[in-house]
């Protein structure tokens, strides 16, 4: 199909969208298996003990926090070496993906002189990073 | 079995009883044309025996995952397009994020009801809305010009090149405020609303809204799934072994499309969700714990 000038360069940004979101699932997709066969087969110790979780994941969040002590926000990157924590490292991925695929297409629509949809993306990607950052749990 | 005695069982059950379940939903979500995220929360909250704040956190990252691997695939065959994309995902962060903050600050109590209720208005809304194949829309509202909101694409099905367009931009931008609001508050997918709103609302060709609205959930999600990260009402014994399942379910179920009968399937779906968002209802009204 031949493209029209603006389809084309529509079609670049579509192209560069997806190969990131391609190769961030991916990985994502193989970083979950592989951390979640090292949290349940017990190589990484987890942080809260598995036999405990029935009696813990049953309660409202709050709770939880209190009663395991598991940390809220960003904090629970020092716990890497869990294997319950370096799951959620993995399935965070996930939640990462649409961020860097706005900010990746954000130059080459700036490159296109489209400037309502380089907007979009910088707009997308403000609100993707306030929300990842934990400033508005502050206020939960 | 009451909830109270679930503890009792061992830990190991749960995470690969939520895999069977999720495999299921992934069967009967992909063959009935709806996201499976939709059907994750009411039922995983109705039946088992994690709390509500933690199967929305689950239930917001099972949708996302499940959108993010068909989303390249989608993209490069035109059939969801970016430029449709972006505005709407915009305004449904935007207010998902609202959604997922006053979600995790409400009661449960009345989380559970309300999204009984939902889940109920979701299974009358699949019953009655039956998104269209043609639209046709000649001409773009003033905002869809500004923002070209139009597209071509090659479907097979048809033989041939399908050019579009939409309208109702500024109600769409309005809708999918709302559409966020609700996924942010319930940890829902929104697949059964996105797809009516960009089709039988904007004019958008079926397709073109069932790819887009993919893309849409996987960014319209991310926002609020940060702020359930964040709360740390993200357990991976329950989002991982759920999006495990309902990826493979949904790899069945693509298998399946041929030859099972989707409005069999559909009717099944409805009925799984009156079950549940009656369950949620009534647990929510503490009739039922």
């Amino acid at each position: 199909m031949e493209l029209k000038p603006d389809e084309a360069q529509d079609q670049r940004v579509q192209d560069a969208y997806a190969r990131w979101l391609d190769g961030i699932a991916k990985a994502g997709f193989a970083a979950t298996l592989a951390a979640l066969l090292a949290y349940l087969s017990g190589a990484l110790p987890p942080f809260v003990v598995l036999a405990d979780l029935p009696a813990l994941w049953r309660l409202p969040v709050a709770q939880y926090l209190a009663v395991t002590g598991s940390p809220t926000g960003w904090a629970w990157l020092r716990l890497l070496d869990k294997g319950d924590y370096l799951s959620l490292l993995a399935v965070a991925s996930f939640a990462t993906a649409s961020l860097l695929c706005c900010l990746r297409i954000l130059p080459v629509l700036l490159s296109h002189r489209d400037r309502t949809y380089a907007l979009i993306a910088a707009a997308q990607a403000t609100v993707l990073l306030l929300a990842a950052s934990g400033i508005l749990n502050r206020y939960l | 079995m009451h909830v109270a005695d679930t503890a009792a069982v061992a830990w190991w059950v749960w995470p690969i009883a939520l895999f069977v379940v999720t495999f299921l939903l992934g069967v009967v979500a992909v063959v009935a044309g709806i996201g499976g995220g939709v059907l994750f929360v009411p039922i995983v909250a109705g039946f088992f025996p994690f709390h509500l704040d933690f199967v929305r956190g689950a239930g917001l990252l099972l949708a996302l995952s499940g959108t993010l691997a068909a989303g390249p695939v989608l993209l490069r065959s035109g059939m969801a397009n970016l430029r449709l994309v972006m505005p709407f995902a915009l305004s449904g962060s935007i207010a998902s994020l609202a959604g997922a903050m006053v979600g995790l600050s409400a009661p449960a109590n009345l989380v559970q009801t309300a999204l009984g209720i939902v889940v109920i208005a979701v299974a009358l809304l699949i019953w009655r809305v039956r998104p269209g194949r043609n639209t046709g829309i000649e001409e773009s509202d003033p905002l869809g010009a500004v923002l070209r909101l139009v597209g071509k694409f090659d479907d097979p099905a048809s033989g041939g090149r399908v050019d579009w367009r939409t309208n109702h931009t500024r109600t769409g931008l309005l809708v999918f405020a709302v559409i966020g609001f609700l996924g942010g508050v319930f940890g829902l997918g929104a697949g059964f609303a996105n797809v009516p709103a960009l089709n039988l609302l904007m004019g958008a060709p079926l397709k073109v809204a069932v790819g887009s609205s993919g893309l849409i959930i996987s960014i319209v999600n991310s926002s609020a799934a940060w702020v359930y990260l964040n709360s740390g009402a993200v357990l991976p014994v329950i989002v991982v072994p759920s999006i495990l399942g309902i990826m493979m379910g949904s790899r069945i179920g693509a298998g399946l499309l041929r030859t099972v009968s989707a409005e069999t399937v559909r009717r099944l779906i409805i009925v799984i969700m009156l079950l549940a968002g009656t369950r949620a209802l009534l647990r929510g009204l503490e009739i039922w714990n």
